[in-house]
């Protein structure tokens, strides 16, 4: 009896400590895949807090998948190949955008769709997630036949672990408290301004679990009131060049062209021959480099700042503005011109769910959105997706039908990436796309395959110019560049004429029209709405005097510190515009010194 | 049964300690150093970092070694013969990496910097 309690109680320590062994393992493989995937020595920082509370979520799987499936080595197996893939993504997303695998990703994640996952598939070997896949298979079906069964039957620690492994997960996943504590700022060492260095410091598990636990607080940016009205007290110049007026309304055409940018700041290019039209409009109309709040992707960036005027960086805490802004209205561009009797129309060649935009351009006020669904059936197609041909066409004939003045924010899709493996229409014309020496194997494919594709966006720019210079009504025709494309590895042969980085670059953008005087103009993203609005002769609101203000104020020789009493101004009016209370600050403003937001506006 | 528990877990540790060995080989025969290795975070945020590095076990040829902040494009900071040292700029931050490169471009050994907390 004795003996079959002592054997009976060492093969319970056997088992505790195999678990505790796997569970130290576990701890020291995940520090060394995320070490690898940010490309940092394997042992920095792994005498840190952030070594073990990065682990916690994966033993946590570990432990969950133990109590479920009843084995050892298949819990094991699966929760590393989780931890794998998380880690993979990690490396891929830094190599392709320059940004870590975030908490927002659940966002994504949550609005998953076939045109998402045909997107994503593009950026991984298909063959290789099949092969994974079927090794899991394989995997669970041998261990579940061939390895013995961990617990007893009908054992209560079984059950204990499952519930306590349970309870833990669920409240990483929503944020409980207690996780907010674990994962405190202090003990992680997050620098607010720099997320790669809180990964660094913590591992990418924390800094997303962090994240979690604060994602209730990201809307929720305090408004810095002094802020604000020093910026409304400064004096600033007001336009030198008065606001176009036009007894008939324009129709206005925006287009955002994907990844477009003109290769002529780079340091090998001298000119970019394949984009004649770019550099036409850029002589004879409003334009000139804009900063766009992301690099090599993520898109919906830019194109929040542009219809909205909301500079992203008021938000910090936000990186996918359509998915963690939910609320029924959001101020726009697009409603204020409905304002002015515009009918509003986006296209995109591209399923409506992709980022959200179904939802989020209801919120903008789009009165219609046209999307890869409503295309014709035979639409031409050129890489990956709808070409800007397509898209143009489909511009064309809604102009073509509309009585009333339109805007028609027109979204590309054709010069999408990855462009090692871009198929391209014409490979005869790809191949004699003249490149910057030094490039050769897939670097310089890679930068033909762009090349092609953006010399098709500019081509299409040109066409829809002389359509709308042909027809007899007012227009101005806006376009720029939605952020870099992800080339990395061209700009780390060729650099940029500005010896700075990837990120620290600017996109072209210009405003040609039938009535537009040339004016060179560097501005941010959530300045194009006020030079939309003044090119179009069109009064601008409030919010739109205070962004030009902002605008002109870069214009003028104001020291660093006056320059950020500007950004931090704006950045908190757009808090207040978002909340939608920001007409009745101006207000109290206004009463309490007459005139002194429309004197500051000069419009 | 204890057997079977000893086993599966002397295996799991055993293909650990393989996966490590192998991960740890190419680059344990190169030597890269920082001095200091790391600095107190309220000295910075820059810093002027003394770099040493051996690779003649591996290499008779000339190396290069990059530099990089995490997340961003390495850019080349050294190419010359695979012994030597030198001091950098005043850019050297908290998480700066530097990559020890052979000829052929295989990494040898690799160096973060990295901070201590001041308080």
């Amino acid at each position: 009896m004795l003996e079959k309690q002592s054997r009976a109680g060492k093969a319970v320590a056997g088992r505790l400590i195999a678990v505790v062994v796997l569970c130290l393992l576990l701890m020291v493989f995940t520090w060394i895949l995320d070490r690898a995937s940010i490309k940092v020595q394997l042992l920095a920082y792994a005498d840190s807090y952030g070594f073990f509370v990065n682990a916690i979520p994966v033993v946590l799987i570990f432990l969950l998948l133990l109590a479920l499936f009843n084995r050892l080595t298949l819990s094991l197996v699966v929760t590393c190949v989780l931890t794998l893939a998380l880690y993979v993504a990690n490396y891929m997303k830094l190599k392709y955008l320059e940004v870590p695998v975030s908490f927002s990703d659940v966002y994504v994640l949550e609005n998953l769709h076939a045109s998402t996952l045909d997107l994503l598939l593009n950026f991984a070997h298909a063959g290789y997630l099949i092969a994974a896949a079927a090794l899991i298979v394989v995997m669970a079906g041998g261990s579940l036949w061939l390895e013995r069964a961990f617990f007893g039957c009908r054992s209560l620690v079984r059950v204990l672990l499952a519930a306590s492994a349970l309870f833990c997960v669920i409240g990483l996943a929503t944020g409980a408290r207690w996780v907010g504590e674990v994962y405190a700022a202090n003990r992680l060492r997050v620098v607010a301004w720099a997320p790669m260095l809180t990964i660094v410091h913590s591992g990418v598990i924390s800094a997303i679990t962090f994240t979690s636990a604060e994602r209730t607080r990201v809307l929720d940016v305090p408004v810095d009131e002094a802020a604000m009205d020093k910026f409304m007290a400064m004096r600033i110049n007001p336009p030198a060049v008065p606001s176009a007026v036009s007894a008939e309304k324009p129709d206005i055409v925006m287009i955002q062209s994907e990844s477009f940018f003109d290769p002529a700041i780079l340091k090998a290019v001298d000119h970019a021959d394949e984009l004649p039209n770019l550099h036409r409009a850029l002589a004879s109309g409003i334009g000139g480099t804009l900063k766009a709040p992301t690099f090599g992707g993520n898109t919906l960036r830019t194109e929040f700042e542009v219809l909205t005027g909301i500079p992203m960086a008021a938000y910090p805490g936000i990186e996918f503005p359509y998915l963690q802004i939910t609320q029924e209205t959001i101020p726009s561009l697009i409603h204020l011109a409905h304002r002015y009797g515009y009918a509003t129309i986006a296209i995109h060649g591209n399923s409506g769910t992709f980022w959200n935009r179904n939802k989020a351009f209801k919120s903008i006020g789009f009165d219609k959105f046209i999307t890869a669904a409503q295309f014709p059936a035979d639409a031409p197609r050129d890489g990956w997706y709808l070409s800007d041909e397509a898209m143009t066409d489909e511009i064309i004939g809604q102009l073509d039908q509309l009585q009333t003045p339109a805007l028609i924010f027109a979204i590309s899709i054709e010069a999408h990436g990855p462009y090692e493996k871009v198929p391209v229409g014409d490979p005869v014309r790809r191949d004699a796309i003249p490149a910057p020496p030094g490039l050769s194997g897939e670097h310089l494919l890679a930068y033909r395959n762009y090349m092609y594709h953006i010399g098709n966006a500019d081509r299409q720019l040109g066409r829809l110019w002389n359509f709308l210079a042909a027809r007899q009504r007012p227009y101005i025709l806006v376009f720029y560049g939605d952020h870099l494309p992800p080339l990395q590895r061209v700009y780390s042969d060729t650099a940029f004429d500005n010896g700075r980085s990837g990120p620290e670059q600017s996109v072209p953008w210009f405003i040609v029209g039938s009535d537009v005087q040339p004016r060179r103009q560097h501005i941010d993203a959530w300045m194009m709405g006020s030079e939309v609005l003044r090119a179009a002769g069109l009064a601008q609101a409030p919010y739109y005097q205070l962004t030009a203000k902002a605008e002109r104020a870069q214009d003028q020789n104001l020291d660093a510190a006056q320059q950020e009493q500007v950004l931090q101004g704006i950045y908190s009016l757009s808090r207040l515009r978002l909340k939608g209370t920001l007409t009745n600050r101006l207000n109290q403003v206004e009463e309490q010194d007459k005139g002194s937001v429309a004197a500051a506006g000069g419009e | 049964m204890r057997d079977h528990w000893t086993r599966s877990l002397t295996f799991c540790v055993l293909v650990a300690a393989i996966l490590l060995a192998a991960g740890c080989s190419r680059a344990g025969n190169s030597m890269l150093q920082f001095s200091p290795e790391s600095f107190p975070e309220c000295k910075g945020p820059n810093i002027v970092v003394r770099v040493s590095w051996d690779a003649t076990r591996k290499s008779k040829k000339d190396i290069r070694i990059q530099v990089y902040k995490p997340g961003k494009t390495p850019i080349m900071w050294y190419m010359g013969p695979p012994k030597g040292q030198r001091d950098t700029g005043p850019w050297m931050a908290d998480g700066s990496t530097m990559r020890l490169l052979d000829a052929k471009g295989r990494l040898l050994a690799m160096r973060t910097l990295e901070t201590t907390p001041c308080n």
